[in-house]
């Protein structure tokens, strides 16, 4: 039972806590376009490294293993994420900023396993180009929809991610995960707050390299890659229909339902393939 | 502030064919105090077993056919060897599970008169361990237990051999290495040497945690009772399985613990 409470309590509402007083915090020390591009993702990023010191030793600070750089990661995603965010850069200056992040990220993220398949030579330009399409092709929404909103559905995938991890893959790397999971709690109640002036915007480097990191994390890890993780992090892209078209005239709570549900299918189909996978290797 | 443990609740409720009923495993850890000089007893005397935890054989229920040995050194491989470990888990229900491993490669040498064990040593290649259960094979791969990504290999090395007074009843003692740990582990043994050959038989428990391997111990006991029986083929009940396949599956040539899968 203890166990349990420390679990709670160091592994979810402290990080939550973070996120929410880090968000706050940069609201009222910055200015109202920094804050718009940097509240969300300095936010997570606390929370996160918050949440992974108080693992225990297990979870190097000095990174020793591919998935100990996740918090410095975060960290750095959420420097280059609010600046590619800002306004007056162009659409390519963006991209590069995107490719770089993603790179590094993929460059310390893939193992040095002499047995890993697909080899490191293909995975790294693989990873990059996932985590970049990821980051790329959220960043457009966060702006388009509700922080609450969008906040919501990218906790709802990266709880699943880390869940998913937990129940397949390892339940030492979804203790890690799970961290992410609760530092976006917090993102969505400080936006849920708000007086409305709260966005996510600057949040989708962060996300990616992270929750697409540890999907990453864990589809390697077995012999058999486990690809079906993958779909996880990027059930938030499924909100693209939610933005045009009839979908995007629903009252707000309509609109939220629809958005829930069309990402909930997504991560649906992520663990039946999971699933399916571990059901006949 | 650290602490321990975490996602207990939602790994549970998902990891219901790893670790809830179908069981969890094996992990080492020497139960004879590491760095004690011989004589510790190991899990205590031929057949013993963890507590609470069923062996799946007793020593005396095996027929083990000699190793041949040459020029004074018994090769070891699956096709000749086995090593079985049982885990259970805490509380009143253990559910014992059985696993073992497809691809060692050791030798056992004896002096030169051919009638004592002078030195045992193996090598593991940990991606090769099989269980009854597939989803729980790809687990014990997984870094909660085995971590066989990062440590791919495990490896045994006699220090000392002691006659125990019965006949061919020894004490072996020597350095079991798992993941990064190295620890001393002693454990008795039951040795025959005649012209056909050589046939060993031991089981003893080692507490996996003292190898760092201290993952779920809340719900996995720390206490795995290993089975090494030289004379016995190698047949896993069920091939490794689940997303953590192991290369060449199971009864594969030997030889392969050092190569493949090295960093």
């Amino acid at each position: 039972m203890n166990s349990v409470i420390e679990f709670v309590g160091a592994g979810i509402v402290v990080p939550a806590a973070v996120s929410v007083a880090t968000m706050w915090l940069s609201r009222q020390l910055l200015s109202a376009e920094t804050s718009s591009r940097y509240s969300a993702a300095a936010a997570f990023a606390a929370a996160y490294g918050v949440g992974y010191l108080l693992l225990p030793s297990w979870a190097e600070l000095v990174p020793k293993r591919h998935w100990h750089w996740t918090p410095y990661l975060a960290l750095a995603a959420a420097v280059t994420g609010p600046i590619s965010a800002a306004n007056g850069l162009h659409l390519v200056e963006r991209w590069l900023l995107y490719l770089m992040t993603a790179f590094v990220s993929a460059w310390l993220l893939v193992p040095t396993w002499a047995s890993l398949q697909p080899p490191r030579s293909v995975c790294v330009p693989l990873l990059t180009g996932y985590l970049f399409l990821l980051a790329a092709m959220l960043e457009p929404l966060l702006s388009r929809l509700p922080a609450a909103a969008i906040s919501a559905q990218l906790t709802i995938s990266s709880a699943c991610t880390a869940i998913l991890v937990a129940g397949f893959i390892s339940v030492t790397y979804a203790q890690t995960a799970g961290i992410v999971a609760a530092a976006l709690t917090g993102c969505l109640l400080a936006a849920s707050f708000s007086s409305g002036t709260t966005t996510a915007r600057g949040l989708s480097l962060a996300y990616s390299v992270t929750v697409g990191g540890w999907a990453f994390i864990g589809c390697i890890e077995p012999q058999r890659p486990a690809f079906g993780l993958l779909l996880a992090p990027v059930a938030p892209l499924s909100l693209w229909w939610c933005v045009s078209g009839p979908v995007s005239r629903l009252h707000r709570r309509a609109a939220a339902t629809v958005q829930t549900v069309m990402v909930l299918i997504h991560l649906a189909i992520a663990a039946g393939l999971m699933a399916t996978t571990s059901l006949n290797p | 502030m650290r602490f321990s443990l975490g996602w207990m609740i939602v790994g549970s409720l998902l990891v219901s064919a790893c670790s809830n009923q179908a069981g969890s495993a094996p992990a080492t850890s020497s139960k004879p105090a590491t760095g004690s000089s011989g004589g510790a007893g190991g899990g205590g005397p031929i057949g013993s077993t963890p507590t609470g935890a069923a062996s799946p054989l007793e020593s005396s229920d095996v027929d083990a056919s000699p190793v041949p040995i040459e020029l004074g050194v018994a090769k070891l491989t699956p096709e000749n060897t086995k090593i079985e470990f049982v885990g259970t888990h805490t509380g009143n229900k253990p559910d014992p599970r059985t696993g073992g491993f497809a691809k060692f490669s050791g030798a056992a040498e004896v002096d030169s008169d051919g009638k004592t064990l002078k030195s045992v040593s193996v090598e593991i290649e940990t991606g090769s361990l099989w269980t009854q259960m597939q989803p729980l094979t790809a687990h014990l791969n997984a870094p909660d237990f085995f971590d066989t990504r990062e440590y791919p290999a495990a490896k045994f090395e006699s220090t000392q051999i002691a006659a125990d007074g019965d006949a061919g009843q020894v004490t072996i003692t020597g350095n079991l290495t798992l993941l990064a740990a190295t620890k001393e582990v002693s454990f008795p043994a039951n040795v025959s040497i005649s012209g056909e050959g050589l046939t060993l038989k031991a089981k003893f428990s080692i507490d996996r945690a003292e190898f760092g391997m201290d993952k779920l111990v809340e719900r996995v006991e720390k206490t795995v009772s290993l089975t090494v029986v030289i004379g016995e083929k190698t047949q896993p009940q069920q091939g490794p399985g689940g997303l953590g396949s192991a290369r060449g599956g199971p009864g594969s040539a030997p030889g392969a613990a050092t190569g493949d899968g090295k960093k």
